[in-house]
C-alpha cells in the first residue's frame, strides 16, 4: 500500500480488534486537505495502473509514468505544489513526495534570485549588509543563471 | 474544511503571498537535495530561514563548468591568456569544493558528485574523498577530464578505497583503475555496492594485469546487482563472474577490428544490454530470469566474418528465455550469417525490430521463432539502397503470428513494394489484432498510405489501423 500512514491505521485497527470487516472505513485525515488528497489519489491509481499494464517491462512503465507526470505538472498551480507536498508527506508517499519536491526544484533550478523570491513569495528579512556579505561570499553560485 | 487550522498567509506588501514558509525544515532541506550544489547554495540570500539551510542538505554535486565569475572572465580577458584563466578557474573550484564540505553541517554524506575538468593537479581528490569515506557516503559519482591529452589518467587516491559505505559508484572520464595488485589496502572492497558504472573508462590496458584488475574488480562488491560499461578500446579476454548481477549494460564505442572475447557468468541476470560490434560473448549458461534484452549489433565484412554466425548463435541460446527483446542488427553481413535462432523464443511477448536493407531475413526467422508473441515494433530508418530490401512470405509459416498479436508498429513507411508486402502479411494473418500504427516517413501523404493499406484484407475483426 502506498500511502503507509494509511496503512499504519489499518495495521493500528487490526491490533485493536475494532471490527474491519466494513469495505467502507472512515479514516480521518484532519492535515490534509480534500484538494491535494484527490490528485494524490489519482498519482497512485495511475501509478499502479501503469504498472499493472506493464508487467515487468521497466522501460515502458517508466516512459508511461514521466509521461503522465508531465501531463500532470501542466495542471498543477505553483501555490498548490506546497500543499501536495505537505499530503504526500503526512501520508507517508514516497514516490508523490520525491515527484512534488522534484517539481518545485526544477523550478527554481539556475533562476535567479529575484525570480526564486517571487516564485516563493518570500521577501528578504536581512540586517542591512548581511545579504551583501553574502552575494560576496557565494559570488559564483549567482552567476550563469537563466534570464528572468 | 480545515481553515481554522491553516495558517493564514497573509500578503506582505505588493500583495506577495508566501507559498513556501509553513513547509517544515525537513521538507525544504529534501527539496534542495534535488538542485545542484550551486542552486542549493544560492537560496542562502532567499531570507534569514534559508541562510544556512543548505549547509543541512548530505549531497555535494558540483560542476567545474558551472563554476565561473565575471571577475575571472574579466581578469581573462584583460590578460588575454587562456592558461591563466584556466588555472585561476581550477584553484577557485578545488577551493569551493573543500569549503563546501568542510561547512556542511550534516554528519553523513549521501552522495558527492564531482564533473570536473583540471589540468594540473589532481591531489585535492585524495582529501576530498578522505572526508567522504569519513562521512559514510553512499553515492559516489567522479566525471573528470583532463585538459591535456598527454598527461597519464588519475590515479584512483587510497582514501577511495576506503569508501566501504558505498552503494553506488559511478566512475567517468580519464580515470585509471589499474589496481595495483600487490597493495591489499588499496584493493577493491565494497560490501555494499549494488551499482557499479564505468562510463569512457580505459580498462586496465596490460594484458597481463587484465583478468587480475577486472577480477578483483568485482570478487570485492558481492551483492553487485547492476553493472554497466562503456569503452572506446576493448582489447583482449575478460571473464566477469558476478552471482548476484541482475543488470548489465555493455557498450563499445568505437568501430575498431580489435577482437576480444568477454566470457559472462552472471546466472541471475534480468536485464541485458549490449551495443557494439559483436565479438565472442560466452555465457556460462541460459539465463533463465532474463526479462528484457537488448542488442544493437555490427557485423561487418571483415576478417571476422566467418565467425559471425557462430558468435550470434550462442548469444541468443543465452537470450533465449527473453519477454521483451530490442534487435538492432546493423551492418553489411547479417544477411550472410543465416538462421541464427538456436531455439524458439518461448516467452518472447514484444519484440523491437530496427531494420535496414540488408536485414530484413532476420526479422522474417525471429517471427517464425516467437509463437507467443503480443507487441511487434518494426522501425526503419530512411532505405538509400532500395535494392536490398527484399520481404518474402515464409514456405512454411508456422501461423504463429494468428493467436497472440495484439499491437503492431511500423515506423519510416516509403511506401516500398516490400514494406506494403509485409503489411499487408501482418493483416492477412494476426486474427487477433486490435492496433497497427504505421508512422509515415515525413515526405509521404498519410492519406494515400491510408486509403492504400485500408485495402488490404484484415484477419482481425477488431483491428484499428491508423497512419501517422
Amino acid at each position: 500500500m502506498k500511502f503507509c500512514a494509511v496503512k499504519q491505521y489499518f495495521d493500528d485497527e487490526n491490533n485493536n480488534n475494532i471490527t474491519s470487516g466494513a469495505s467502507t472505513t472512515m479514516i480521518p485525515l484532519p492535515n490534509v486537505e480534500s484538494h491535494p488528497l484527490a490528485i494524490l489519489i489519482t498519482y497512485c491509481k495511475k501509478h499502479l495502473k501503469i504498472k499493472a499494464n506493464n508487467a515487468d517491462n521497466k522501460k515502458e512503465t517508466e516512459k508511461e509514468m514521466e509521461q503522465y507526470e508531465q501531463e500532470l505538472l501542466k495542471k498543477v498551480m505553483p501555490q498548490e505544489l506546497t500543499e501536495l507536498i505537505l499530503a504526500a508527506n503526512y501520508l507517508n508517499f514516497k514516490e508523490a513526495l520525491d515527484f512534488f519536491c522534484r517539481a518545485v526544484a526544477s523550478a527554481i533550478q539556475n533562476k535567479s534570485i529575484e525570480f526564486v523570491r517571487k516564485f516563493f513569495g518570500l521577501e528578504s528579512d536581512f540586517e542591512l549588509g548581511e545579504e551583501e556579505k553574502l552575494r560576496e561570499e557565494f559570488a559564483w553560485s549567482f552567476e550563469g543563471v537563466d534570464e528572468d | 474544511m480545515a481553515e481554522s487550522k491553516r495558517q493564514t498567509l497573509s500578503p506582505g506588501k505588493d500583495g506577495v503571498v508566501d507559498r513556501i514558509s509553513n513547509l517544515p525544515e525537513s521538507l525544504l532541506c529534501h527539496i534542495l537535495s534535488f538542485l545542484p550544489t550551486k542552486d542549493s547554495i544560492a537560496t542562502s540570500i532567499l531570507s534569514t530561514r534559508w541562510k544556512l539551510l543548505w549547509t543541512l542538505v548530505p549531497k555535494l554535486d558540483l560542476d567545474s563548468d558551472t563554476i565561473n565569475t565575471s571577475e575571472l572572465s574579466a581578469a581573462a580577458a584583460a590578460d588575454d591568456d587562456d592558461d591563466d584563466e584556466d588555472d585561476e578557474r581550477e584553484i577557485m573550484f578545488a577551493h569551493i569544493v573543500s569549503s563546501v564540505l568542510a561547512q556542511q553541517e550534516c554528519g553523513e554524506l549521501q552522495t558527492f558528485r564531482l564533473q570536473w575538468k583540471f589540468g594540473w593537479d589532481g591531489s585535492h581528490l585524495d582529501a576530498w574523498l578522505r572526508t567522504a569515506a569519513a562521512r559514510k557516503v553512499k553515492e559516489l559519482d567522479l566525471d573528470i577530464f583532463m585538459h591535456d591529452c598527454d598527461v597519464e589518467n588519475l590515479k584512483l587516491p587510497p582514501s577511495f578505497f576506503s569508501c566501504r559505505t558505498l552503494v553506488v559508484l559511478k566512475l567517468s572520464g580519464d580515470i585509471d583503475i589499474d589496481i595495483d595488485i600487490d597493495t591489499p589496502s588499496l584493493s577493491f572492497n565494497f560490501p555494499s555496492l549494488k551499482i557499479l558504472h564505468l562510463l569512457e573508462i580505459s580498462l586496465p590496458s596490460n594484458i597481463n594485469s587484465q583478468e587480475h584488475s577486472f577480477l578483483r574488480l568485482f570478487s570485492g562488491c558481492p551483492v553487485l546487482e547492476d553493472l554497466s560499461f562503456t569503452t572506446d578500446l576493448f582489447e583482449g579476454e575478460y571473464k566477469l563472474c558476478v552471482p548476484t548481477l541482475k543488470r548489465l549494460s555493455f557498450s563499445e564505442n568505437v568501430y575498431n577490428e580489435s577482437a576480444y572475447e568477454l566470457e559472462i557468468n552472471a546466472p541471475a541476470l534480468e536485464y541485458f544490454n549490449f551495443e557494439g560490434d559483436l565479438r565472442d560473448i560466452k555465457f556460462h549458461e541460459k539465463l533463465d530470469n532474463l526479462v528484457q534484452a537488448n542488442v544493437e549489433s555490427y557485423v561487418y565484412e571483415d576478417e571476422h566474418k566467418e565467425f559471425y554466425r557462430e558468435w550470434v548463435f550462442r548469444l541468443f541460446t543465452a537470450l533465449s528465455n527473453v519477454k521483451f527483446l530490442s534487435f538492432s542488427p546493423y551492418g553489411t553481413e547479417w544477411h550472410n550469417v543465416g538462421n541464427i535462432y538456436p531455439s524458439s523464443f518461448q516467452n518472447l511477448v514484444q519484440l523491437d525490430f530496427n531494420v535496414t536493407d540488408c536485414n530484413w531475413p532476420m526479422l522474417q526467422d525471429l517471427l517464425q521463432n516467437a509463437p507467443n508473441l503480443e507487441t511487434l515494433v518494426v522501425t526503419k530508418e530512411y532505405t538509400y539502397d532500395k535494392s536490398n530490401l527484399c520481404w518474402k512470405e515464409p514456405q512454411y509459416d508456422r501461423d504463429y503470428l494468428s493467436s497472440h498479436l495484439t499491437s503492431f508498429y511500423y515506423g519510416g513507411f516509403e511506401g516500398l513494394k516490400d514494406e506494403e508486402e509485409f503489411v499487408k502479411y501482418i493483416l492477412k494473418e494476426a486474427r487477433v489484432l486490435k492496433t497497427a500504427t504505421i508512422q509515415v516517413y515525413r515526405e509521404k501523404s498519410k492519406e494515400n498510405v491510408l486509403e492504400k493499406l485500408s485495402m488490404f484484407p484484415r484477419r482481425s475483426t477488431t483491428c484499428l489501423l491508423r497512419v501517422e
